[in-house]
């Protein structure tokens, strides 16, 4: 694999989803305040977040706001069985060959990113330490959803 | 002949060199640790294979008792 050049940063626009093989449907982003996670079925701190993304999702989705996670699990059999076994409530995609990933350059797993209803990358939140994070994830989104669609 | 040591010396060491500098950069990346987190590669996977490496320890060692206390399991103290 070869990595990117430069990680993803504040002001970048959505990935390009066309560019990388993915299994699973990404959601219409159009206009949204999208969180994009990455997570592994083998990461216990992304297993944790799951519940807590998946009330998130269910609040703040009359407002437009769409949580994709993205799966860098190498193995297909691990990413289906962890979404049986534990149902996040939000889009779900993996990707297969980890190049999304590789452009991303999380520092952490899990990390989320945070995008306006432009399309630009507003914030990244390294890691999940429970309601510290919940606390930072609303104080970046709950400005987000209020801006209006460009 | 010392021509042919030379040439070898050379070549050997050049070798070694690339084998040195292929290992500069490997960085394992956050969203790569998926093998390293396998239940396989846990130390404590096998209870059996534990019990025998701990019967094989203290029977060389001497050290029964000497895991995971503050004593060697000497009897020193």
């Amino acid at each position: 694999m070869v990595a990117a050049a430069v990680a993803a940063d504040v002001g970048d626009p959505l990935p390009d989803w066309s560019a990388h093989e993915l299994e699973g449907q990404v959601p219409d982003l159009d206009g949204k305040v999208v969180m994009i996670d990455i997570w592994a079925s083998w990461c216990a701190p992304c297993k944790a977040s799951f519940p807590a993304y998946g009330e998130l999702q269910q609040e703040w989705a009359d407002e437009g706001f769409v949580i994709v996670a993205i799966s860098v699990d190498r193995k297909a059999r691990d990413y289906t069985k962890f979404l049986v076994q534990n149902d996040p409530g939000f889009a779900t995609v993996r990707d297969v060959n980890q190049s999304l990933v590789a452009i991303l350059e999380p520092p952490a797993m899990p990390t989320s990113y945070i995008y306006g209803r432009d399309g630009r990358l507003r914030a990244m939140h390294e890691g999940y330490r429970g309601k510290s994070t919940l606390e930072t994830v609303r104080a970046d989104v709950l400005p987000l959803l209020k801006e209006t669609q460009p | 002949m010392n021509r042919w040591k030379r040439v070898y010396s050379l070549l050997v060491m050049v070798a070694m060199a690339a084998g040195f500098t292929g290992c500069q950069n490997v960085n394992v990346q956050p969203w790569e640790k998926g093998l390293l987190a396998d239940y396989t590669m846990r130390a404590d996977r096998d209870k059996l294979h534990d019990a025998m490496s701990e019967h094989i320890y203290f029977s060389r060692e001497a050290s029964s008792g000497g895991r995971g206390v503050g004593a060697s399991g000497c009897g020193c103290n």
